[in-house]
């Protein structure tokens, strides 16, 4: 153990983790996130999922997070297999896997949970003694990519459709036949609403060589009429009732965001076009104020957290916000308990919410214009005006903050340079408001610029845009570079190379399989980790399945082509998307 | 009860904890992370900072390297008030995770200076393992290598009590130097011995100016038996070199 980076990683025993004894209930439950530890224990869906399962006298839910590098080649040199954090119980003995997937940059570690695992990487492979491998989570409104390494996926809010699964299991282990043949299994699983096994469909070639590209492959008609032909979103209609973990489990290691949450919202009102949390979350549902002051009070006690997040896509269209915030800060009254506010929209009342949340700390606020020019935000339905805009960063600086953090992304449909450029106007404009409005202050005047590269994703009305290349995106950086300079300014982005993968894996169809497994091979993992990226290695494993990464990632797909995740029904059609795509164009 | 007590004076929870397993692999700040979510479970009257980010007054004696074990971590929180000691040890124990076990507390009122004054050795025992290869090739043929073992290492820790400088290479991030760790070696002795492998107890300095670590003793030793491999740290106590001032009960 000591020969390996922050062991604390792989052992466990966390406060509030569960360890039944896995002799005296009847499924196994294996919960694996395809990255570190670090960033799994921050994701909420696994704290909840955790704590659905492990309420189950049946059932015993434990962890299992990607290795790093350093661990990965220990398991491997001494012949061992990846285990569970909770009883040290090798993945391929659990009876469902359940693979968390919220990043398109993970794929390749789910490749290596499965590999290290002990479990055959092809769903066709695996016999009567292997795992059930399902996966879940934001990504699976697109599960092609992975469609060839998962026996079903879950689409949707997972907390009652796990239950569904884990009972489909039990009753189909238990039905007296001694070996009951594993179709069986999926013929129950997809009888499910919201679960999608991609066996039981036919394959179809979509986009035949349009876009010079091969073609794609999809799911096509369901076999034999074994499974459903669309596949509908699961929805936990009442929030307020839903299961949460007041007990969540505390890590040791410095997880990512290391501090208790409420989930005080599900699903966002607004419709920006870019977005796709709106076809993954709706509709809008939340929690009672009454419900979430029981439950911050019950995981303070639980976890004695220092610091405590309002979760929800945007804390500013929660009702009660003022009302719950003026809550946390009483409570925090006498435990010194720090609220953070991640996600706010760019306006008045949210720096009057954030005064309320932030009493004495004023280190920093974050808003995220997206477009630089009130045209192109009108395009991508997020249409705040420039006054707007400045009046809340005036609000902002007058209330006592000198940190200031914009988010803009390049590569909207639509955008010109023009449009670049009003980026470095809106940025200097709020900068001359700091320097109004602090006055003496100024001095400690900062404004962090984070640019992102645009990328077209699934369910959204921009699905059929095109990305802008790494090349295009650098030239428009250019921009910004050029006209931005200020030590006041500073300037972040993403790197293209990763949102290049990321796009081309977010819209992909079956015949990416192949190449997942080919740039597993190669090497490939954490690619979300900057440094770790192999893209040559990528590239080449695109090119030895006859594709050109960088075209086809960034080619415009016809309004009329069929889509490889048409079969995924997330409750927003593909009339009101193309409506959606028309009245952008329009704006 | 605070206003009888000297000026400059405060209360303070004096804790000994002992970390093994999961404990012994945490990093001093997870270690800090860890004890502050179970205070504030326990919901001890500690005293926090002033200022945007108030912190807990909890304080350390000397870090534990990462995989070492312990049982003497000396810890000290200061208390908003006086409390009885079964009582706040009754609450933390309760809250410890798995690793950290409790082994003293005591409420004492002192100055802030003098929390853990004098506090300047630790002690440790060291299980080094001989290596293999030098076994076979060398005494183990002839079938006594347990003797031999135990007489070649008895006798290389006498020759570094009585040599008057002891060199090793000390890595820092500033890059590698040398140093004399003798100063700060105070006892060294073999406590148990193998065919293979043999414990060490030894106490050295912690303070920054004499200061040996385990690891270094042990390299020290490697120069006169050839290559050593230190399988286990144990911290068995921190010490004072020189007898405390007497403590005044809060």
């Amino acid at each position: 153990m000591r020969r390996v980076a922050k062991p604390i990683r792989y052992v466990g025993g966390e406060w509030n983790a569960v360890k039944k004894d896995l002799a005296s209930v009847r499924l196994k439950f294996a919960f694996a996130y395809p990255d570190t530890y670090e960033v799994g224990m921050s994701h909420l869906g696994l704290q909840i999922l955790y704590h659905v399962l492990n309420q189950r006298d049946d059932t015993a839910c434990e962890r299992v997070f990607c290795p790093w590098i350093d661990m990965a080649a220990l398991i491997r040199s001494r012949g061992d297999v990846l285990r569970s954090l909770e009883s040290r119980v090798p993945l391929s003995d659990f009876d469902i896997v359940g693979i968390s997937l919220q990043h398109e940059l993970n794929y390749t570690n789910v490749l290596s949970l499965l590999e290290l695992g002990g479990i055959p990487l092809l769903a066709a492979d695996r016999g009567p003694d292997d795992p059930l491998v399902i996966g879940g989570g934001p990504c699976a409104v697109n599960p092609e990519p992975l469609a060839y390494f998962f026996d079903a996926f879950v689409i949707g809010d997972g907390e009652e459709v796990v239950h569904e699964v884990v009972d489909e299991y039990l009753a189909w282990r238990d039905d007296g036949t001694l070996t009951p043949p594993r179709d069986e299994l999926l013929l129950r699983l997809a009888a499910l609403e919201g679960v999608y096994v991609p066996s039981l469909y036919e394959e179809r070639e979509l986009l035949s060589g349009a876009d010079g590209g091969p073609a794609r492959r999809a799911a096509g008609a369901p076999r034999d009429g074994a499974a459903p032909e669309r596949i509908v979103r699961r929805v936990v209609a009442d929030l307020d009732a839903a299961p949460f973990p007041t007990a969540p489990i505390v890590p040791f290691a410095e997880a990512v965001h290391d501090r208790a949450m409420i989930e005080i919202m599900r699903g966002c009102p607004r419709r920006c076009y870019f977005c796709q949390a709106r076809a993954i979350y709706h509709p809008v549902r939340w929690r009672k104020l009454e419900t979430l002051k029981k439950q911050t009070r019950a995981i303070l006690a639980n976890t004695g957290y220092e610091e405590i997040a309002p979760l929800a896509l945007n804390c500013s269209d929660y009702p009660q916000m003022a009302e719950l915030l003026a809550y946390l800060s009483t409570a925090a009254g006498d435990k010194h308990l720090s609220v953070s506010l991640p996600s706010l929209r760019p306006n008045v009342a949210s720096v009057e919410l954030a005064e309320l949340a932030y009493r004495a700390k004023r280190t920093g606020l974050t808003f995220a214009p997206e477009a630089g020019s009130e045209r192109l935000r009108r395009t991508i339905n997020k249409p705040a005006t420039d006054e707007e805009i400045l009046t809340t960063a005036r609000a902002a600086f007058e209330a006592g903050w000198t940190r200031l953090k914009l988010y803009f992304m390049i590569g909207l449909p639509g955008e010109t340079d023009e449009d670049v450029r009003a980026i470095t106007e809106l940025t200097r404009a709020v900068a001359r408001t700091g320097n109004e409005a602090l006055g003496s202050r100024r001095g400690r005047l900062g404004i962090s610029l984070s640019v992102n590269l645009h990328i077209p994703k699934p369910h959204t009305p921009f699905q059929w845009s095109r990305q802008v290349s790494p090349t295009e995106f650098e030239a428009k950086l250019g921009i910004l570079k050029d006209t931005l300079r200020s030590r006041r300014i500073k300037l972040r982005w993403t790197n293209p190379s990763q949102s290049l993968l990321e796009g081309m894996l977010a819209r992909g169809g079956r015949d990416l399989c192949d190449v997942l497994r080919r740039a597993y091979g190669a090497g490939c993992g954490f690619d979300a980790w900057g440094e770790q990226l192999k893209l040559d290695a990528w590239q080449n494993a695109f090119r030895e399945c006859g594709i050109d990464l960088a075209e086809r990632a960034t080619a415009e797909w016809p309004v009329d082509a069929p889509l490889p995740w048409e079969h995924i029904d997330c409750g927003v059609t593909r009339e009101t998307l193309l409506a959606e795509l028309r009245r952008a164009h329009e704006a | 009860m605070r206003h009888r007590l000297p000026p400059g004076t405060r209360v303070f929870a004096q804790l000994k904890l002992a970390r093994y397993g999961i404990g012994a692999l945490l990093s001093q700040l997870e270690f800090a992370r860890a004890l502050h979510r179970a205070v504030r479970r326990a919901d001890l009257p500690v005293v926090y900072s002033l200022g945007f980010a108030p912190r807990p007054r909890i304080s350390f004696a000397s870090p534990l390297p990462v995989g070492v074990t312990s049982d003497g971590e000396l810890v000290a929180m200061q208390l908003e008030r006086s409390m009885p000691s079964l009582e706040l040890a009754r609450r933390l124990r309760r809250q410890l995770p798995e690793g950290l076990e409790l082994v003293e507390l005591q409420v004492v009122a002192r100055s802030k200076r003098a929390l853990f004054a004098g506090i300047d050795l630790a002690e440790y025992v060291v299980d080094v393992g001989y290596q293999s290869a030098q076994a076979e090739a060398g005494e183990a043929v002839c079938g006594d290598a347990k003797q031999s073992l135990g007489e070649r290492a008895e006798s290389a820790v006498r020759q570094l009590l009585n040599r008057a400088e002891v060199e090793v290479v000390r890595r820092t991030k500033k890059g590698e130097r040398t140093v004399d760790i003798r100063p700060a070696v105070d006892r060294l002795e073999l406590c148990e011995c193998d065919s293979d492998r043999f414990s060490l107890r030894m106490r050295v300095g912690i303070a920054p100016d004499a200061m040996a670590k385990p690891a270094e003793v042990i390299a020290a030793l490697a120069a006169d038996l050839g290559e050593l491999e230190v399988l286990h740290i144990h911290r068995v106590a921190l010490l004072a070199s020189r007898r405390p001032r007497s403590q005044m009960r809060a």
